[in-house]
């Protein structure tokens, strides 16, 4: 796809039909947690948009979020979205090493200075200026800040690029620092999770790439479209939840029942994130549903938050008063999923039409 | 070693509030198709159903009379169940991995009209079609 095609013309030229072509915005509006009202807009952003130049910076990172992203079989919608857009520079996937590699990263920056978007993964060690990570003998931490200063947005890509992640975690030899602690003066989303979730990695892009904008966030700067609720939230498990149904061991009744892993750890009410309804492997399931707690990976310094088979502390959460609470409740429960689904995608729809680039910028 | 279908798993509370809601869910969008010709639809994708409420769903609405397949990046099955106004619209790619899908309520899925812009190129392909029947 050359630069100056839009999306729409790509497909056409691929002898895709516009029937097609809406088929793919309809994927893509669920994709981003839009309403399916939304296909003909997101067709109609698509049809002008201009495929934008990215470049990712791996720093202190184990590429588990590359990974992630690249790992599903082709041609999916994120390898459609990825076609969509220009990946100028990522040390683990283009061919150029050394210094040729080097020259592709300044190369794009001065073609599309103040227009790319900048992709991080990994977190940045800053003690004793920033020594033990570099790249072609640049610090991390001088190639961020070079690379930052035209960048139109910065993604911060799992949880050690968005808040440190296990770098970070106690006792830090190398003092890794999250992006947004470094660079203060560029719109940042941080799409966390040890690894996020691919469909939540792409639909930041798309939503980037539909609307020209970044979507509405959280105070922690992430998507409110993917991290607006917990899992506890969206958990299929939760009506065990208020009834006071939970798995005690590994292997109990409980266990086998499908009840509510809370009390072995489940850090679902305290975590942000969307694998509760996006879910893993193509769609297949997600840690609880393999009957698994919750591990809060994209919550900042889940590594060092005790250990991951403690309950979550009771200080906050009394689940007896919680559940006696939910019980009285009940009779109304299943009329409420179905309306919160209905108030969820209308906020969303909100959410995704709501803040520019330009407005973040200070 | 048993294999993992030898572990018996055994599902609570049937039928779940999560498909009791769907299915209220449906009534009212339904309603609202009546009364005020609105169209309605629930992502699949989006909703926290517990395993096994998706095929209950799915055998519940069952199949009705009309069935369409839409052939454009990848297979899309597009079936009326056997509540009329309500169609189940799934969305695969080309290696058959579902992308999408939606339960829409309404008298005729969108992706089925022909739209304007293949309809404008229609003529086109047609006279080609002839030009070929007369030179050949």
């Amino acid at each position: 796809m050359r630069r100056d095609e839009t999306l729409a013309d790509y497909l056409k030229q691929q002898g895709i039909s516009r029937r097609g072509f809406l088929k793919f915005c309809a994927a893509t509006a669920s994709m981003m947690a839009l309403p399916l009202g939304a296909t003909e807009a997101i067709a109609k952003a698509l049809s002008l948009a201009k495929r934008p130049s990215v470049i990712w910076l791996s720093f202190q990172e184990c590429t588990g979020c590359t990974e992630s992203l690249t790992r599903s079989s082709r041609p999916t919608l994120e390898s459609l979205i990825l076609d969509a857009i220009s990946l100028d520079y990522h040390h683990t996937l283009q061919a150029a090493s050394g210094s040729a590699a080097e020259e592709a990263r300044e190369y794009a920056m001065q073609q599309n200075k103040g227009e790319y978007i900048l992709i991080v993964d990994g977190s940045i060690p800053v003690k004793d200026d920033g020594i033990y990570s570099t790249i072609a003998g640049i610090t991390n931490l001088q190639m961020l800040k070079d690379t930052a200063q035209h960048a139109a947005a910065i993604v911060s890509v799992g949880s050690c690029a968005a808040f440190g992640g296990i770098p970070h975690a106690n006792p830090n030899p190398t003092g890794a620092v999250p992006v947004m602690d470094i660079i203060k003066d560029k719109p940042i989303i941080n799409v966390p999770g040890c690894p996020p979730i691919p469909v939540v990695i792409t639909g930041v892009l798309s939503h980037y790439l539909t609307y020209g904008t970044i979507p509405e966030l959280d105070t922690l700067k992430r998507p409110l479209a993917f991290f607006g609720d917990t899992i506890h939230d969206r958990c299929y498990r939760r009506p065990f939840y208020d009834q006071g149904k939970f798995a005690k061991t590994f292997d109990d009744e409980g266990a086998r029942k499908g009840w509510c892993l809370y009390e072995l750890g489940c850090k679902g009410p305290t975590t942000h994130n969307a694998c509760a309804t996006a879910k893993w492997n193509g769609g297949t399931s997600f840690p609880i549903e393999s009957g698994h707690p919750c591990l809060g990976c994209s919550e900042p310094d889940f590594w060092d938050a005790g250990g991951f088979y403690q309950p979550i502390s009771t200080a906050d959460f009394d689940v007896n008063k919680l559940a006696t609470t939910a019980v009285v409740a009940g009779a109304a429960a299943g009329a409420a999923f179905g309306l919160y689904n209905r108030h969820k995608k209308s906020s969303a729809e909100h959410q995704h039409h709501k803040t520019s680039t330009d407005e973040l910028k200070e | 070693m048993a294999s993992l279908s030898d572990i018996s798993v055994t599902l609570e509370q049937r039928p779940t509030e999560q498909l009791i809601a769907v299915l209220n869910e449906i009534d009212s969008l339904l309603k609202e198709l009546i009364h005020s010709d609105q169209q309605g639809t629930i992502d699949l994708r989006s909703l926290p159903l517990f395993p096994g409420d998706y095929d209950m769903l799915k055998q519940l609405l069952a199949e009705g009379e009309v069935s369409a397949t839409l052939q454009a990046m990848g297979p899309s099955t597009i079936q009326e169940t056997r509540v009329p106004g309500v169609w189940w619209v799934t969305h695969f790619n080309q290696d058959d991995e579902k992308i999408a899908e939606y339960i829409e309520i309404t008298r005729l899925p969108s992706l089925l009209k022909t739209t304007d812009e293949d309809l404008k190129d229609a003529p086109e392909g047609l006279r080609n079609l002839i030009e070929q029947v007369i030179n050949n």
